[in-house]
């Protein structure tokens, strides 16, 4: 089986990158040993053209910012792509050409793998520019790092998870935009 | 009677964020309108104090549409300006993803984004399948799609969609507005090939994934050359290279040409996308390098709608103001001095129509101040339209023999005079015949490559930067959505200054000092609008330039969603 890791976000925008520095963490914290193929890739900001990677794959976790009323910064979601209500206005979205339309567009062609939503409630979007995440996010890191663990070994009881705890994601942020994912090669 | 004011906010189906404002008098003509971004995109401070080489994989990152555009922009400025002998398979290279992303572009675009503005969904229900495949052949030969059996097929799909109240993609048309005007059998055969647009595009996606290295942000462009070596030199990638742009050109020929064409005869006599432009000047860059000498695309203007000559561009010319824009300095500045300095002054209560049609009080822009994050770039003091309607105009006054061809040929085909290619009509066939060039010539390159690559490997030509120089250089030329310019100042071998003037900038931007108007505000003006709660006609001429807002913050929007329950409590944890 091939498993996909997708994070997805302008990293240009402070916390609004924190699907695809998460990505590049995880690439750079974590090996996974497993019997499945597991592939870590950083989205960036594109929408359709990530349809053609999306499919190759059986089981997708993808990362990205969330917005949930009531909710509070760093709050984490997770959830299976087919239990969201599909009741979404996207009149009240300022962005057409978005994640979730894409996923609908591949839901309409029949052709969409199983795919786990990981959201995190963002604190700072566009004020300016830059790669820093907020206190608050940076704080969902560890949850959310052990969601997408514990999601591997749902799927594969017998995978190995090996770390180094001295990787930050406060200074990967930083180098994302130019650094090369190690376990994408597929 | 007082005029009403209609705000449409956001236009969706476009990338980015923005607002279009219009007033209406009594009888629903537009007499006014404003078009305001109303994200501020301070993309140019993040680059400030860095490496220039770094520039490139930054600056891609702006957009979620043309990464690649601006990664070979923030790359080719600093090759400028530290003035770099690039070796010709690099630019045969850039030249091939360039067009890769220019067929994704446009199909994406006509289809998935404009295409809902001439195509009623709902109204392709009703349609006879075996009819609609008779339809097909009549705007070409091979219809792409349209057999009775996949058009049935089509129906059932979306029927089903309707059926369960949950229109997914289709959720937010003016289905049944009067302005549309294709049959029902029409209407399906254009839903046949949305639907196959989205299978298509991904080959379009893959070619750049080819010698890009990696999708969706490309990493094989740096400053001096290109970094596919392997793929450059593996057979059987170039020949999957072929095969998919084969596929994508099939697309074309049989698909997005004949609806344009079916579009153009059909849509001939509605006034509001026939309405002649009232910004009368066009613009564009170089781009799409056939060959070492010649490129597909030549940079120069016209003048008053004036198809008899074309003129050079002189750079020093262009000026960016900023009257009505939210940064400090008012005045008309180069870009090579541009300045981004915030000034957001807000909005204002004004009363507008609401979709109910009732009159209610909301904060509005205020068109006497500032009113927009979108600089007002000019040309000798003159707006100018860009984009691909821009490149066929200007191709076309040149003698471009390629682009008279195809242009002719779609004039001769679909009956319309050449006056309708200055309207919103014009521009939505304008973006296909580039997109037919494309498929027509591109493989030029691809054969230039192959030629070069048997006696020539070169990729890259090593280019230090001098730490105690000064220097500055620009990237100009045509992306999918009109010219696009970077331009840099280097100083200490660190990024002094940086400003991207992008395509949409140059349509969407306010009023200027002089109190002219960009393409969106000027060509708003005098369109009659039939229902004013649903104003298909002002999201179809805006969508016509594929705007481009630089995406700035796309977070997943789950309003109405009762998300709580899959929230997560830290306490798993433990």
């Amino acid at each position: 089986m091939k498993i996909l890791i997708l994070g997805i976000g302008n990293i240009l925008f402070g916390d609004e990158g924190v699907g695809a520095h998460f990505a590049h963490y995880i690439d750079e914290k974590y090996q996974f040993l497993s019997k499945h193929q597991i592939v870590i890739i950083d989205g960036g900001t594109l929408a359709h053209q990530l349809i053609p990677l999306i499919v190759e794959f059986d089981r997708v976790i993808l990362i990205d910012c969330i917005e949930n009323e009531g909710g509070d910064y760093g709050d984490v979601f997770f959830f299976d792509y087919a239990d969201m209500p599909m009741t979404i206005s996207w009149q009240g979205s300022a962005h057409e050409v978005e994640t979730l339309q894409t996923l609908e567009m591949m839901r309409t062609q029949g052709d969409i793998p199983s795919i786990k939503i990981m959201g995190v409630i963002p604190k700072r979007i566009g004020s300016d520019p830059t790669f820093a995440l907020s206190d608050e996010v940076v704080g969902a890191v560890a949850l959310m790092e052990e969601i997408l663990c514990r999601y591997l070994l749902e799927i594969d009881p017998e995978c190995q998870i090996l770390s180094d705890s001295k990787v930050e994601i406060r200074a990967i942020s930083q180098i994302s935009f130019k650094r090369d994912m190690k376990q994408n090669d597929f | 009677m007082a005029n009403k004011r209609i705000v449409i906010d956001p236009i969706t189906r476009i990338e980015g964020h923005l607002r279009i404002e219009v007033e209406v008098d009594e009888n629903n003509v537009i007499t006014n309108a404003f078009s305001s971004s109303t994200l501020w995109r301070g993309l140019e401070v993040i680059v400030k104090g860095r490496d220039p080489k770094d520039v490139g994989l930054i600056v891609q990152r702006i957009c979620g549409v043309c990464t690649s555009s601006h990664y070979r922009a923030g790359i080719e400025a600093v090759e400028d300006a530290i003035k770099v002998n690039l070796p010709l398979n690099a630019k045969y290279v850039r030249s091939m993803i360039a067009q890769a992303l220019f067929l994704h572009d446009h199909i994406v675009h006509f289809y998935l984004l404009h295409g809902l503005d001439w195509v009623d969904v709902i109204s392709a229900l009703k349609a006879d399948p075996k009819k609609a495949e008779q339809e097909s052949f009549k705007y070409c030969k091979t219809p792409y799609a349209t057999g009775e059996a996949e058009l049935k097929a089509v129906q059932e799909k979306v029927q089903k969609m309707v059926d369960g109240g949950q229109l997914g993609i289709f959720a937010n048309g003016y289905w049944g507005n009067k302005t549309y005007k294709l049959s029902p059998e029409q209407n399906l055969i254009a839903l046949s090939h949305y639907l196959r647009a989205i299978e298509v595009q991904r080959d379009a996606a893959k070619l750049m994934a080819i010698l890009g290295g990696k999708q969706p942000h490309p990493q094989s462009f740096v400053v001096g050359g290109v970094t596919c070596v392997r793929d450059l030199l593996d057979p059987s990638r170039l020949a999957e290279w072929k095969t998919r742009f084969e596929n994508v050109k099939a697309f074309v020929d049989c698909a997005y040409y004949p609806d344009v064409l079916m579009a153009g005869k059909m849509y001939a006599n509605e006034p509001s996308v026939v309405q002649e432009v009232s910004v009368p000047n066009f613009m564009s860059g170089d781009g799409i390098a056939l060959n070492a000498q010649e490129n597909l695309f030549n940079a120069g203007y016209i003048l008053n709608k004036d198809l008899s000559q074309a003129f050079k561009i002189d750079e020093n010319l262009i000026m960016e103001e900023c009257t009505h824009s939210w940064y400090q300095e008012n005045k008309p500045l180069h870009p090579y001095d541009g300045e981004t300095e915030p000034n957001y002054t807000g909005f204002v209560e004004k009363m507008t129509i609401d979709g109910e049609g009732k009159n209610v009080a909301i904060p509005a822009i205020n068109e006497k101040g500032k009113y927009s994050w979108i600089k007002s770039p000019r040309y000798d003091s003159k707006p100018f339209e860009v984009g691909p309607l821009a490149c066929m105009l200007v191709g076309y006054a040149q003698g471009n023999e390629r682009i008279k061809r195809v242009v002719d040929e779609f004039l001769q085909a679909s009956g319309l005079p050449v006056k309708a290619l200055f309207t919103t009509l014009g521009r939505t066939a304008g973006r296909m015949l580039q997109t037919k060039l494309i498929v027509d010539y591109g493989m030029e390159t691809f054969n230039a490559l192959i030629e070069n690559l048997k006696n020539d490997e070169s990729t890259y030509t090593p280019c230090p930067i001098d730490e105690k120089k000064e220097y500055r250089g620009r990237y100009i030329g045509e992306v999918p959505r009109g010219m696009l310019s970077h331009w840099i100042r280097i100083k200490d071998g660190k990024v002094e200054n940086y400003q991207c003037v992008v395509p949409s900038t140059w349509n969407a931007g306010p009023e200027d000092s002089q109190g002219k108007k960009g393409p969106y505000e000027a060509n708003l003006i005098g369109m009659k609008i039939e229902d004013i709660t649903k104003p298909l006609e002002i999201i179809r001429e805006i969508h016509s330039y594929d705007p481009c807002i630089a995406c700035a913050v796309h977070v997943m929007d789950t309003k109405g969603n009762k998300l709580g329950e899959y929230k997560i409590d830290p306490k798993y944890l433990g």
